[in-house]
């Protein structure tokens, strides 16, 4: 990476209270995001992407602790503002989208009311007129027809593909640093996923934006993102640029992740899928997490007893394997 | 509907025990004479005819809005409802208002301070409240506050018939009190578990996520919550309106609550017949109104254009 990060997250480390107990989501989780690039994160369901995401806005559930080494944002560190300074950086300086845009936006108010309103909570001063330009502009630019009179409508009014895309322009409109965007296709039709992957794209294309990109559809990385962050069991296992990582990766769960997508096969040959299942949070190997189900043929005791940290290669990747200097993809 | 309704009331009405001719002779009659006066009084008031040619009369003149004369004051039925209609409108709106200016502020601190001191401290008020019968309530209002503090009035509208709107305030401070604490407990859980289920919302992440404060969030969840609210709302007005029978009968206050009492114990027929429709109407129409207001609370009821 050569342009100096926008965002950066060093020594993630998230626990939520389950019953009596807390229980480690995220382990040390580090990575920078560089200005204008749109960086993925991918992983298995409750590898914690989401909670990482979270994290950063600190929109956690309340019965959760979070320790960071440091947050990096603009010189500041988000995990040690005060809730009013977190205020100013929520949605005016680091927008969110969701998962599921059929619940991100309030029922009972109108489409342009509520990017309206996101302007207007950053820049109290500024008129309805003002804000409902801003408004429009969004919307033009991820692609929403008619949107004059379709910023008038409900929610309810709405498809689901256009409503991300409203929910994309609310997270644009107060021209942000950083977009988090929580798998905001994983709702949606496929032929609709296109479509809002390509508003995300113009929005880091026409105003500079930076996009973390959330999802498990490997799909998804390969088509937009500039570089990806693989994570397991609420730590990164890697972090390579995307070409890389899809023709070399350095850590047997990426190489198996790859390996399993339905692309990856000829026709008529069967899918492959990791075996096992990832291990419970609150039950974590002392090892290395994925080494119950790691499949390298360069697994060994060292793997069961030693937790891998993630440093970089003897050429510069990062990966959390013994074994990262390996080539991997003789595990297929 | 309404035809139903009103047969329905009608026969129901018949059906129950009791002859009003016989309430209205005196006891004290010789007993040769009360026969006769009983007849007379029962030919007087129609009740000597089969009940079918009785219905049709009283329809007849109910839909010239005509309800008929009461047995026992011989007052016309519409009027007497009319006189009534106020004062409990009065009682009872006050109570409403008021218990919803408590609920409201209460039920939502209740939900945001979810699990602290302020949320434990609303739901034991409000089950205790609840659970204490409201003419305990009252009787213990006017213990206190006019037999022992001499403070308050115990009972009536005005000291000594004269209209005059301070007396009146006076006069409706402990009654009021009783109905809206009634009305506050029952609301405040309405409006705490309408808001902890609007709260837990993704659109309330995602309206903190835009940088909104906790006083913004917490106005977007209310504004939801209104939506399960009319339909409480809905069923509780009627049954609001057609008076606190317990509450007005101990302040003597001269309610519809009251009044059905009275014509109850003396088998009024033109009267109970008289207020069961008032009762039907007021369903019939806050069902309307509930109907209208969700269009307004709620954007996806409203038919598209």
């Amino acid at each position: 990476m050569t342009a100096a990060p926008v965002l950066s997250l060093e020594g993630v480390t998230l626990d939520l209270k389950t019953g009596d107990d807390y229980v480690r989501i995220l382990r040390d989780v580090t990575f920078d995001v560089a200005a204008g690039e749109i960086i993925g994160i991918v992983g298995e369901s409750g590898s914690g992407k989401s909670m990482t995401a979270l994290s950063i806005l600190q929109l956690l559930p309340p019965k959760a602790r979070l320790t960071a080494a440091r947050i990096g944002f603009d010189g500041a560190d988000l995990a040690g503002l005060r809730p009013a300074e977190l205020r100013k950086v929520r949605g005016r300086r680091i927008g969110m989208v969701f998962q599921d845009p059929m619940t991100t936006l309030d029922p009972v108010v109108q489409v342009g009311r509520q990017i309206d309103e996101a302007y207007r909570i950053h820049h109290p001063r500024a008129g309805r007129a003002e804000a409902r330009e801003k408004s429009l502009a969004m919307l033009r630019l991820v692609g929403v027809p008619d949107a004059q009179n379709r910023a008038k409508q409900y929610p309810h009014q709405w498809s689901g593909g256009m409503r991300q895309r409203a929910v994309i322009a609310m997270a644009l409109v107060n021209d942000p640093e950083v977009i988090l965007a929580d798998e905001p296709t994983t709702a949606l039709d496929a032929t609709i996923q296109a479509q809002v992957l390509d508003a995300l794209m113009r929005a880091r294309d026409e105003l500079g934006v930076a996009v973390v990109l959330i999802t498990h559809d490997l799909g998804v990385i390969s088509q937009v993102a500039s570089r990806v962050v693989v994570m397991y069991a609420g730590g990164v296992v890697e972090i390579a640029g995307t070409r890389e990582l899809f023709a070399d990766s350095r850590h047997p769960y990426s190489a198996a992740l790859i390996h399993s997508r339905p692309g990856a096969h000829r026709r008529g040959e069967p899918l492959v899928a990791i075996p096992g299942r990832p291990p419970l949070m609150s039950d974590l190997p002392a090892g290395c997490p994925f080494a119950p189900r790691c499949a390298s043929p360069y697994k060994s005791e060292r793997c069961v007893t030693q937790r891998p940290a993630l440093e970089p290669s003897v050429d510069g990747r990062l990966s959390a394997c013994h074994y990262r200097d390996e080539p991997q993809e003789v595990i297929a | 509907m309404f035809l139903i309704i009103a047969v329905g009331l009608f026969v129901l009405v018949r059906l129950a025990p009791g002859d009003p001719a016989e309430t209205l002779v005196p006891i004290d009659a010789a007993p040769g004479q009360r026969e006769e006066l009983v007849k007379a009084a029962r030919e007087q008031l129609g009740l000597d005819k089969p009940v079918p040619v009785q219905f049709v009369l009283w329809f007849g003149s109910l839909l010239k809005g005509d309800l008929g004369y009461s047995f026992s004051t011989h007052q016309a039925v519409g009027q007497l409802l009319l006189d009534r209609l106020g004062p409990t409108v009065l009682l009872m709106g006050s109570a409403l208002v008021l218990g919803l200016l408590i609920a409201i502020p209460v039920g939502i601190i209740a939900a945001v301070r979810r699990d602290t001191f302020v949320d434990a401290a609303a739901g034991t008020v409000s089950v205790i409240a609840l659970a204490i019968p409201s003419f305990f309530l009252a009787m213990l209002g006017i213990y206190v506050f006019a037999v022992k503090l001499r403070v308050l009035p115990s009972a009536g509208m005005y000291f000594s018939g004269e209209s005059d709107v301070g007396d009146l305030l006076y006069h409706l401070i402990l009654p009021v009190s009783v109905l809206a604490l009634a009305v506050a407990a029952a609301f405040t859980r309405y409006i705490r578990s309408g808001m902890l289920e609007q709260l837990g919302q993704d659109y309330i992440r995602a309206i903190v996520a835009k940088g909104a404060g906790p006083f913004r969030a917490t106005m977007h969840a209310f504004r939801n919550s209104l939506i399960p609210l009319v339909t409480v709302l809905a069923l509780y007005i009627p049954a609001f309106l057609s008076g606190a029978v317990v509450v007005e009968q101990i302040f003597s206050w001269p309610g519809m609550g009251q009044m059905a009492v009275n014509a109850l114990i003396v088998r009024d027929y033109p009267v109970i017949t008289g207020f069961g429709l008032y009762v039907a109407v007021l369903v019939l129409i806050c069902n309307l109104l509930a109907d209208v207001l969700y269009t307004v609370v709620d954007p996806r009821v409203r038919t598209a254009r």
